[in-house]
């Protein structure tokens, strides 16, 4: 019953997309919990998940972060209501991607390349918001019969043609296009019903400027590869989600409208709460030989929240690692800015103490690495930094 | 009725067809006999199957059981500028490129991001980094830990690396953590102490 009345709801909503995001009195289709699936398809759909998730929760890939998740959680309560968030089991995933993604028996999955892109509780609960909305409306069933009807008209259609000897080749390609033009609206039905969640949680809605700045890294990436930039805002074809640009256009449209930027968006307890796991969010980014991009979302951060000597440390790292002569420089200053902080990590001066010998100044460096061991006698390079302080 | 006997003839001349083509990519290693990988020289204890396939423009791999249960990798003589392994994807996922001026500790930095490049890695992570010998030379012995997305299991990887007139020479070694690591890294460390570049 919850789901006839929040399909209902939601294809009412999206019906209307505008007349209905323009109302602030969005009220949760009601919900019951414990839903059971119902029928053939959504059975198996949701056995297939259930069998996904024990692999899941038992996999080395996630972070087991109870801290970190129940934070998650909370913010997702606070976003789609204290029922139905309960409905939801987090797993954060020790992946580099901006990624999300939630199953249709509930388990969610967190990407740290998320968590590293976005800076508030605000911008984040926009995220999850979406994926839940997916859940509420029942899509990943959707797409599955959308896929199987599709494929079951295009053998028909691939037969008739076969038999009558005719060219069907064009209805074949609209038949497998209807695939991914229905994904988009999928994509862009959670969109519109995350963010009437959003409107009527306590957070401000900062969905829009998520997918501007995914646009700007994308783009950091292709400059730094010599490529053209993309700036696309009709998707194309094979698109399974409306283009970045799109997806900002009307979202923007809706964050402008009366009373949608009301409430605090978290960002000081956002950073307080991912500024102790910094490392394990950043240290795939920092490995990733995507410099541009991993130097934009490392900024982002910074100039969002404040530059700690934690952060300083990680873009740091990121110029030591790409070691051009002027990195080096580079990187020994945010080294020496971090190393102003008494609480800065080891690792500030260990980046202190390597850049400074690659650079030739060979006291500051050794001075620096030893102030590295005193403070990590037991770090994993140890005896490495030894053996170099006693060349 | 057939006899259980033919049915079994058949299915061994299906399996040999089939696997006639992969065995065409590997080479045997005997045991005991010096073997030239480029530029370096190995001893193996036992047989080892080397694969047609290069990891990197100047490696070699070696297996036992096949890559995803060990996997033995010597590159050896890689100059300033040149990647470690094979470019997966140039643009979108580029090798970093071996720099001569390189601290020994940061050799450990320099493999993570290769590793990770190659294996299209998120997770990994560097266990312990110790000063050690390859070949005689001066090396840097990496421990690290890693898990592939697409079987989620935890493996362990033991790395040498050595930078030798400003070129550098790899010995890995990388197995599943549960028995294969173990089974072999002894064996492996002997081949590694005794190569000679």
């Amino acid at each position: 019953m919850r789901w006839i009345t929040a399909i209902a709801t939601a294809l009412a909503f999206c019906g209307q997309a505008n007349a209905a995001s323009k109302s602030k009195e969005f009220t949760r289709p009601p919900f019951s919990g414990a839903y059971e699936p119902a029928g053939v398809d959504e059975r198996g759909l949701w056995m297939l998940m259930d069998e996904e998730e024990r692999s899941v929760r038992d996999s080395p890939t996630i972070l087991n972060d109870p801290q970190l998740r129940d934070y998650l959680t909370g913010i997702l309560c606070k976003t789609v209501g204290f029922d139905r968030c309960n409905t939801a089991r987090i797993y954060i995933v020790k992946d580099k991607s901006f990624n999300a993604s939630m199953a249709p028996n509930g388990f969610m999955r967190i990407h740290t390349g998320l968590l590293a892109r976005v800076f508030s509780e605000s911008e984040l609960s926009a995220v999850l918001a979406h994926e839940f909305a997916h859940f509420e409306l029942r899509h990943s069933l959707g797409k599955f019969r959308n896929i199987r009807r599709s494929t079951d008209v295009l053998a028909w259609v691939s037969l008739a043609g076969a038999v009558t000897n005719t060219n069907t080749s064009a209805l074949q390609n609209s038949i497998v296009l209807q695939i991914f033009s229905y994904s988009r609206e999928n994509e862009r039905d959670a969109d519109l019903l995350a963010a009437a969640y959003i409107r009527s949680s306590p957070y401000p809605m900062h969905f829009a400027q998520i997918w501007s700045r995914m646009s700007e890294e994308d783009n950091a990436n292709r400059e730094e590869r010599k490529q053209r930039k993309i700036s696309r805002f009709a998707p194309g074809p094979t698109d399974s989600h409306p283009t970045n640009a799109q997806r900002f256009v009307y979202l923007a449209k809706l964050e402008a409208e009366e009373g949608a930027q009301e409430g605090d968006d978290g960002a000081s307890e956002y950073r307080a709460q991912t500024s102790r796991i910094l490392p394990e969010l950043y240290s795939a980014l920092v490995m990733g030989n995507e410099f541009s991009g991993a130097d934009y979302v490392i900024r982002g951060r910074g100039d969002r929240l404040g530059w700690d000597s934690l952060l300083l440390t990680t873009r740091g790292d990121l110029y030591r690692q790409r070691g051009n002569p002027r990195d080096l420089v580079t990187a020994q200053a945010f080294f020496q800015k971090a190393t102003q902080d008494e609480a800065a990590p080891p690792e500030a001066w260990r980046g202190l103490g390597l850049t400074s010998l690659r650079i030739g100044e060979t006291a500051v460096g050794k001075t620096a690495l030893q102030q590295y061991l005193t403070r990590q006698p037991n770090a994993k390079d140890a005896a490495s930094i030894k053996m170099l302080l006693e060349d | 009725m057939r006899s259980p006997l033919y049915y079994s003839g058949l299915t061994a001349l299906a399996l040999s067809l089939v696997s006639t083509p992969a065995l065409a990519g590997w080479k045997l290693i005997p045991n005991q006999q010096i073997a030239t990988v480029d530029g370096a020289k190995i001893t193996p204890i036992t047989d080892w199957n080397q694969s047609g396939t290069r990891p990197g423009k100047l490696g070699r791999v070696w297996t036992k059981d096949g890559m995803s249960l060990n996997a033995f990798e010597v590159f050896s003589g890689i100059p300033h500028g040149m990647g470690l392994y094979r470019e997966v994807n140039k643009k979108t996922n580029p090798m970093p490129k071996f720099d001569k001026s390189i601290l020994l500790p940061e050799l450990a930095d320099f493999f993570e991001r290769s590793f990770r490049a190659s294996n299209r890695l998120s997770d990994f992570q560097q266990i312990k980094a110790e000063p050690g010998l390859l070949g005689g030379h001066r090396a840097l012995v990496l421990r690290y830990q890693f898990t592939n997305h697409h079987d989620e299991l935890t493996r362990i990887g033991e790395a040498r690396l050595a930078v030798v007139s400003g070129k550098l020479y790899v010995a890995n070694f990388h197995a599943p953590a549960l028995h294969y690591f173990e089974d072999r890294i002894g064996e492996v460390r002997t081949m590694m102490d005794g190569a000679k570049f």
